[in-house]
């Protein structure tokens, strides 16, 4: 909107605005939900552990109930409030890391910036790849659930390496980012668009999740 | 509590083959958008080597790779199996602990992964036991398939090779190596195969669609016609416009076959224009075939389903079974063809002899029949031989199920492992000294993960208010953009590009070309028509002529995406006059524009297309320095009263010889760009497929 104002620098240019009768997006709308959602808690259906087999769904008892609260959940949060950087010691710490690792530059060009007398090792906290490393180690409060194991697979004529992470560290990784905390969804729900049909949109909001959770 | 994982393997001289996680919890417009680091590298494993199909050293090799894979999945999944039955308390992010039960849900992969990974042949459904000559059929009956129940037959299959009827069906299909998946506790295998539109219908359908077109058109002599249009498509927000022939494209990928099914009903229906006698039938229904087929797709791309939706999309599944058989006879394979020739020759030795004994005077004429005859007997066998049995036109029948069992389609596209690659694998490859790659792009990945998750952290705080000193909130505004995709909220109409040629409706006269006369008639007309009695602008020509103009050259409108409550695109609509735009001919776009009510002009419901033909600012210095903002278009009328063609299912639009040829609007009542394909001289088809909106809104 301010570049159309940087093209006409007459100062009166603001008096334009009224004269064009939008559309207002509600009424334009037919597909507009109605947001009637009927949330429904969890209740326990009974459990059928007998076969996994294919076309069976198997209901999970409790699944998604809320069973206690995180330890220093609040301290955390806080934490992250009062010193948003950490551990880096300053923003400028931060936003050169950041500008070093999302520009790609290479473990010695970084050694060269600090050595060569460029940046000032002072006041970012830290003077090399290495020791911005160890950085960004602490960065992620969670990264413990990230860790790489390293396998090897023989296939009769060579040992190969192969990487993998805990799968249920990723599961744990997301659903602890407060990043996500608004989206993430914990039970199955029903939506009704403006005439009352049921919608199928989201995951959450087809049969699926119905059948094994609720 | 489900997991979603996401497998491809990216080609180049160097592979790699990465699983991806991700949680089903999060929904997929924020799970799958780029900047939401919710997908992430599970595994990096190591492509097994190619073998070729016959020997029995590869053979057994084979059985080895399947056995390895086994087990290097099942180390994979083994955290998950202890927990699938007593569930797991996790923290989550609203600071509650939940008892979980995290167990894979879908698997994403192309079909040769899906059916390496299941233990099936190439042509086996992973869903159901679908047998291979039925894969052409809309049947959707079939019976689920049961991993476990393979795994209990098939040892008895290999030593005693008796086996019931029922059990024979069963086990055709089945590959080499058993389904990764089966022993998976709770997981049910069946229902991991998620329905991908990119490999199914863009790279799939689409593409064996435009064989049959092509092969269509050339025995009908269209081709050329349908490369004229090709080339002469108009642009549209989000449309690449093909700058080569049809024909002249040699490869053609995701991205463009999305394109293609924008357009290519259009084309088509233009190629296709004024059938000879004996076409009209043929055309009606490749053009009826295609259509179903093209809605079936843009069904499929809505987000948000009802049971009505999912009724039309089994409707134009339907439909385009019933019609495909127009395109049978392009569905030749080389064997067919094979026997094609030699029944031609065979009729044609045999005809020799018969011919040698005949009058000469006879033998032209007989020679004629003859040639007719062949043709026939040749399309016959075509017919009879070719099919429509290939496992992408089976996959397109659990689609309808799909949505009711899952959700939405595109969530669950393979497009979204592609930006995966390019972030987590690709740019570690590139920065690596190709030296142990592997070690060195799981290890890159995660520095630059930790630093975007804490900005994503902070970013979230940010929305929540809390107590975040200034500049941090400062740097998070400017760091925002590079990180997560903030659309801003822009709702208002934007005129940009002022020419500096042009300060008062005379000079705008003699730049357009649009007289005097016309500008002042229509002016007044726009006045009294749309402005409050008290501030319409002066009816005398004179005064009309001192009032300061400006001539701009874009119009940006925020149109509302489909679907979304609070999520705009932006349309600019450009009207270069007779100036170039970027060196490429001047500009003058076709928009919509609000010119009745909903019942008005059937099925364009109360809107027509327009040509834009000059974006206005006229200052009025009587009325408080007002400033309106108008365009100067060129309006279309619909023919036919706006109703669908029954041939092709879109609207037809002309400019009326006695028509206005330029018509002042208010630029609030300009709804958006269109999409319009030259049909001929002063007529236009509206393509109401160039995407969900219009498709939604043309009907």
């Amino acid at each position: 909107m301010e570049s159309s104002v940087s093209h006409n620098p007459d100062a009166s240019e603001r008096q334009d605005s009224d004269c064009e009768s939008d559309p207002g997006p509600a009424g334009s709308e037919p597909d507009e939900f109605c947001r009637d959602i009927a949330y429904e808690s969890d209740t326990e259906v009974f459990d059928d552990a007998t076969s996994p087999s294919a076309g069976k769904q198997i209901h999970y008892e409790g699944a998604g109930q809320v069973i206690g609260d995180v330890d220093g959940f609040e301290h955390e949060y806080s934490n992250l409030c009062d010193d948003p950087w950490a551990p880096f010691n300053s923003e400028q710490g931060f936003k050169l890391a950041s500008w070093f690792i999302e520009g790609k530059v290479s473990k010695s060009r970084i050694n060269q910036y600090f050595s060569s007398g460029l940046g000032d090792a002072e006041s970012v906290g830290y003077s090399s790849m290495h020791t911005l490393e160890n950085h960004l180690r602490l960065l992620d409060p969670y990264s413990q659930y990230l860790q790489w194991f390293e396998g090897q697979v023989e296939d009769g004529q060579r040992t190969l390496p192969f990487f993998y992470r805990n799968a249920l560290g990723c599961v744990r990784y997301l659903l602890r980012q407060i990043a996500y905390r608004d989206d993430l969804v914990y039970a199955p729900r029903h939506e009704y668009d403006s005439t009352g049909q049921r919608i199928y949109a989201e995951m959450h909001t087809a049969d699926w999740w119905w059948d094994v959770q609720v | 509590m489900s997991d979603q994982t996401n497998l491809t393997n990216f080609s180049g001289d160097k592979k790699a083959w990465p699983v991806y996680i991700t949680i089903g919890n999060l929904p997929s417009a924020r799970r799958n958008s780029p900047g939401s680091m919710a997908v992430l590298l599970l595994a990096l494993l190591p492509i097994p080597p190619k073998l070729s199909k016959s020997s029995k050293a590869d053979q057994r090799q084979r059985k080895i790779n399947a056995d390895t894979l086994q087990d290097v999945f099942e180390l994979i999944f083994a955290p998950l199996q202890d927990v699938a039955h007593t569930g797991i308390a996790i923290d989550c992010a609203d600071g509650k602990v939940r008892q979980c039960f995290p167990i894979l849900s879908a698997w994403i992969a192309d079909h040769m992964e899906n059916v390496a990974l299941h233990g099936l042949k190439t042509n086996a459904c992973p869903k159901c036991e679908v047998p291979t000559h039925e894969l052409g059929t809309n049947a959707r009956s079939h019976r689920t398939r049961d991993y476990a129940r393979y795994q209990r037959y098939k040892p008895e299959n290999q030593n005693s090779g008796s086996e019931s009827d029922d059990d024979h069906i069963m086990c055709d299909n089945l590959g080499i190596g058993q389904n990764i998946f089966h022993r998976l506790d709770r997981v049910s295998a069946s229902d991991l195969y998620k329905p991908d539109m990119l490999h199914t219908i863009y790279l799939g359908l689409f593409k064996h669609m435009m064989d049959w077109i092509e092969g269509f058109l050339k025995k009908h002599g269209r081709l050329q016609a349908f490369d004229d249009v090709w080339k002469a498509l108009p642009p549209y927000p989000g449309f690449l416009v093909p700058k080569k022939a049809y024909r002249e494209v040699t490869q053609w990928q995701g991205k463009e076959m999305r394109n293609l099914g924008r357009c290519i009903l259009g084309v088509l229906a233009v190629a296709l224009r004024q059938p000879g006698g004996a076409q009209v039938i043929p055309f009606k229904r490749a053009l009826g075939c295609v259509r179903a087929l093209v809605d079936f797709n843009m069904m499929a791309q809505y987000r948000s389903h009802t049971s009505d939706t999912i009724a039309y999309m089994e409707d134009y599944l339907d439909q385009f079974h019933k019609l495909k058989d127009i395109f049978l006879e392009f569905r030749v394979t080389k064997r067919t063809q094979d026997k094609v020739d030699k029944q031609r020759k065979e009729i044609r030795r045999q005809r020799a002899l018969v011919i040698e004994r005949v009058a000469p005077s006879l033998r032209r004429r007989m020679r004629d029949d003859n040639r007719q005859e062949e043709n026939d007997l040749c399309l016959d066998l075509v017919r009879g031989e070719s099919h429509f049995n290939f496992i992408k036109m089976h996959l397109l029948s659990h689609f309808c199920d799909h949505i009711r069992q899952f959700g939405n389609i595109p969530m669950y596209s393979t497009e979204i492992g592609e930006l995966a690659h390019k972030t987590q694998i690709k740019d570690g490859w590139r920065q690596s000294n190709k030296n142990d790659a592997a070690r060195q792009i799981v290890h890159s990945y995660g520095r630059q993960h930790a630093i975007r998750m804490r900005l994503l952290n902070l970013e979230s705080l940010k929305c929540r208010d809390a107590d975040l000193s200034g500049d941090v909130l400062h740097h998070l505004d400017r760091t925002a953009s590079t990180v997560t995709a903030a659309a801003p909220v822009v709702r208002r109409r934007v005129l940009k590009g002022r020419r500096e040629d042009v300060s008062n409706v005379v000079d705008f006269s003699r730049i357009s070309g649009v007289s005097l006369e016309i500008i002042y008639r229509e002016l007044i007309r726009y006045s009294r028509h749309n402005l409050p009695a008290a501030h319409r602008l002066p009816e005398d020509h004179a005064m009309l002529r001192s009032l300061p103009v400006e001539l701009l050259t874009q119009l940006e409108i925020p149109v509302l995406a489909f679907q979304e409550a609070d999520v705009y695109e932006i349309h600019r609509a450009r009207s270069t006059g007779d100036l170039h735009f970027r060196n490429q001919g001047s500009r003058n776009d076709w928009v919509w524009v609000q010119a009745g009510t909903e019942e008005m002009y059937g099925a364009l419901r109360g809107r027509l297309p327009a040509k834009l033909v000059a974006l206005l600012k006229i200052r009025d210095y009587r009325s408080d320095d007002t400033v309106r903002r108008v365009a100067g278009v060129q309006m279309l009328t619909p023919v036919n009263s706006g109703r669908l063609s029954d041939q092709h299912g879109l609207v037809t639009v002309q400019m009326r010889e006695d028509a206005r040829g330029f018509t002042i609007v208010d630029i609030g009542t300009i709804l958006g760009l269109a999409h319009l394909i030259q049909e001929e001289d002063r007529r236009w088809l509206i393509n109401s497929r160039i995407d969900l909106r219009t498709f939604n809104e043309v009907y």
